[in-house]
């Protein structure tokens, strides 16, 4: 069970990892957050610039109605 | 205090800079500078700083080009509600103020900085510093210098400490930036 919901399917770059990047920060360490995700811009670079921040992925999964699925752990380099 | 949805469609782009984010942004929000004067470097230096979101009040307010009036208004949205603090120093041909980190921007050809924040803002310490460095700055030299101030003020707002080699002040020469020392005033005659 997620800490935290976010849908980017509707977003484009740059503000798909905008978005995730903000409700991120938003959650206390160790926290998840599930991000729903749509394309092949987002499914690349989210997790990737996630990554790069110093998160945590957990699970990447396409869904049944073409969206990805992205579950992160949220890690902060100040904690 | 989270930032507003137009807040985050502005500064979409810096929030993705590692050393900025959503809470690195509210503070360049939150850290209003006052520029006083009017110069090539001082027109570049507000540029920049609002166009990263700090609210910059100008004394005497930008009266032409494209800082000036409404296009001003709408360049630096967030300093219509600042009522900032400032602290009152003495009179420099440009600096720029950001408390309480208390860093001070010299103009014609100096930028200076306090490396203590224990002893705070001594606008003697800057006097003696530009006395020491003034000289003649070309109008590419002021573009290098307002650059450089807004940039050392973003840093600081964002509580990220500069680093240690960077200098006390640094002097503009033949279209060069090369590095100085301060000079300290009398009531701080070992360093700042």
């Amino acid at each position: 069970m997620p800490d935290a919901r976010i849908d980017i399917t509707h977003e484009v770059c740059p503000m798909t990892y905008v978005r995730v990047k903000l409700a991120l920060e938003a959650l206390p360490e160790g926290a998840v957050l599930e991000v729903r995700l749509k394309g092949a811009e987002p499914l690349k670079n989210v997790p990737r610039s996630a990554k790069e921040d110093g998160h945590e992925v957990l699970a990447l999964e396409a869904l049944a109605d073409g969206t990805s699925r992205l579950v992160l752990r949220a890690h902060h380099r100040e904690a | 205090m989270a930032l507003r949805e137009e807040q985050v469609q502005r500064y979409g782009r810096q929030i993705l800079l590692r050393e900025v984010g959503g809470k690195g942004q509210e503070r360049l929000l939150h850290a209003p500078v006052r520029v006083e004067g009017r110069s090539a470097a001082i027109d570049v230096a507000v540029s920049v700083l609002a166009a990263g979101g700090t609210p910059v009040v100008c004394e005497p307010p930008p009266g032409d080009g494209y800082l000036a009036g409404a296009s001003w208004d709408d360049f630096n949205p967030d300093a219509r509600a600042v009522d900032p603090p400032f602290a009152s120093l003495a009179p420099a041909d440009f600096r720029a103020e950001l408390l309480p980190h208390a860093v001070l921007v010299g103009g014609q050809g100096a930028v200076y900085r306090f490396q203590d924040a224990a002893v705070g803002p001594c606008p003697d310490c800057l006097e003696a510093t530009l006395a020491s460095v003034r000289g003649p700055a070309t109008r590419s030299d002021e573009v290098l210098l307002g650059s450089l101030a807004a940039l050392l003020l973003q840093r600081l707002a964002l509580g990220l400490s500069l680093d240690a080699s960077v200098p006390h002040a640094f002097r503009l020469l033949d279209g060069a930036l090369s590095a100085t020392h301060h000079t300290p005033c009398r009531r701080h005659p070992s360093g700042n």
